[in-house]
């Protein structure tokens, strides 16, 4: 059996029998080299109550070359990409050894949940929300945990469909902000852009004159 | 070594290389001059090639350094001729090039032993030993057991037969096997653990010692020993006497600097040699390691 076959086997094996870290990895087809992986968020954080899907990639060269992994379930936070779920993290980089193993790397992601590194963003805009006001970023993270990962307030988990979600709260702006300029004949879904690319949050508020923001609507 | 003194070299100076033809008087510059010269003469030659060349004359790094007039360089290499010094095996600058280095100059030893048997033996009881000291300093079994049973398989091989291939370790193998950048790596990353596992059981002898290589900053226990354990992380004085601590192997190194003006300077680790072990000499240039050889 070749070296990496085996180390994946083991690494597998060794995440079954261990029922006290609560990181599950599973086949998710023929291949041991492609696999998902999945963690609780982590307690007194907004990503309590949820579940974390992550797909993993077991590249040829693997233990060497690290183990690429991204979020398959949507999750907000400065560095998880909240399209694509690409992680920043030093030790799927640079920083990755060899000894490091899946069930290490997955309770890495789970630390990195519990504490956001907004000055190295893999999202921009999720940071500048994070820096600009904390309590709203925790508000906006806990509706994703909610409405993708199946966090609680959820009443039908997953299963909620796009029409009952709040567009504004996922966008992670004040209904009243939005309204304001929707009444003004704008498109809810192009003021939801605008706001939220301008970072229209917190103490930002102020510093961002209508005028701006109806331009920045006029180009859209 | 390459890849990561890039990246934290320093602009480079404007002066010296862009004089022209003229020759650089190269005794009057500041050490970090001298060390992005180095770099750049290194960077010609370090990432290309095999992970472990064959062996060259050592005048092929001499005339590299004359063609890039670096005087004191030359020197110190013709004082390691005049002194034995012939011939030299470069290793890839990957930043691994001290852990391949090491591993593969102590194999072709054990290869050279007149009693490989007595030295295979001896070298399995320390590497045994070693699984001791990964357990206690907390690594998984199931992530250093495959590194450790291939350097304990290479140790078998030089007395008994591969059980697929039905032949004994002879150079030629010896090669092979560190040019295949996965097999290669099994062994760098053994040492790795090692080095590490070193300096975490014995805080006390290390931790005054522990710097970023490129900051100088000092850094904790276990900052150091992350970085040791990955691959492409250059190794120092520190890192070698761990090593050569685990292992109870002795190695010299050969200092190329441009520091001394009448001799290359030596430095043997540990100061105390182990019995039963020549040394492996190996020939360090700022930031990178090649096998040194008489």
């Amino acid at each position: 059996m070749d070296a990496r076959l085996r180390r994946v086997n083991k690494e597998i094996t060794d995440c079954k029998n261990d029922k006290s870290s609560n990181i599950r990895i599973e086949l998710v087809g023929d291949s041991p080299f492609h696999l998902k992986g999945s963690f609780p968020g982590p307690q007194e954080t907004p990503y309590e109550g949820g579940n974390f899907d992550v797909d993993i990639v077991i590249p040829d060269s693997y233990p060497f070359q690290p183990v690429k992994m991204k979020f398959i379930t949507k999750v907000y936070h400065p560095n998880i990409s909240s399209a694509s779920g690409a992680i920043c993290l030093d030790i799927l980089k640079d920083a990755w050894s060899p000894v490091l193993t899946l069930k290490s790397t997955m309770i890495s992601l789970q630390s990195l949940l519990c504490s956001p590194e907004p000055n190295d963003p893999q999202d921009a805009e999720v940071a500048k929300h994070y820096m600009t006001s904390k309590a709203s970023f925790e508000e906006t993270a806990r509706y994703w945990t909610e409405i993708y990962a199946g966090g609680p307030g959820s009443k039908a988990g997953k299963g909620v469909s796009i029409g009952v979600r709040d567009e504004v709260a996922i966008a992670g702006l004040d209904p009243q902000h939005v309204t304001r300029f929707e009444s003004l004949g704008f498109p809810r879904g192009q003021v939801i852009d605008v706001l939220r690319r301008l970072n229209y949050r917190g103490a930002n508020v102020p510093k961002i004159t209508d005028d701006r923001i109806v331009e920045e609507l006029l180009k859209a | 070594m390459s890849q990561t003194n890039d990246s934290s070299a320093p602009a480079r100076p404007s002066g010296p290389e862009g004089s022209g033809s003229e020759p650089l008087n190269i005794e009057g510059l500041q050490p970090q001059v001298l060390y992005d010269l180095n770099q750049q003469a290194l960077e010609r030659t370090l990432s290309d090639g095999p992970l472990v060349h064959d062996i060259a004359p050592l005048s092929i790094l001499r005339s590299e350094y004359e063609a890039n007039d670096n005087h004191v360089f030359v020197k110190e290499i013709d004082w390691l001729i005049e002194h034995g010094y012939k011939d030299f095996r470069r290793v890839k600058g990957d930043g691994d090039c001290f852990y391949r280095a090491i591993g593969f100059a102590f194999f072709v030893q054990l290869l050279a032993n007149p009693d490989s048997e007595m030295a295979v033996v001896t070298t399995l009881s320390t590497l045994t030993a070693t699984r001791q000291l990964l357990n206690e300093t907390g690594v998984q079994e199931l992530v250093y057991e495959d590194f450790y049973d291939q350097m304990v398989a290479l140790t078998e091989n030089i007395i008994n037969p591969d059980p697929t291939t039905g032949s004994v370790l002879t150079l030629e193998k010896l090669l092979k096997f560190f040019r295949d950048p996965q097999e290669s790596n099994t062994i760098v990353m053994y040492l790795r653990l090692i080095t590490a596992a070193q300096i975490q059981a014995n805080v006390d002898e290390y931790e005054f010692f522990l710097f970023h290589p490129d900051t100088r900053e000092p850094m904790s226990v276990p900052d150091f020993c992350n970085r040791v354990m990955g691959l492409g992380k250059e190794a120092d004085h520190v890192e070698i006497k761990a090593l050569c601590d685990a292992l109870r192997w002795n190695v010299q190194v050969a200092y190329l600097g441009g520091q001394s003006k009448d001799e290359v300077n030596f430095v043997k680790i540990p100061d105390t040699p182990y019995p039963g072990f020549d040394p492996v000499v190996l020939l360090y240039r700022p930031g990178h390691y090649d096998i040194l050889l008489k």
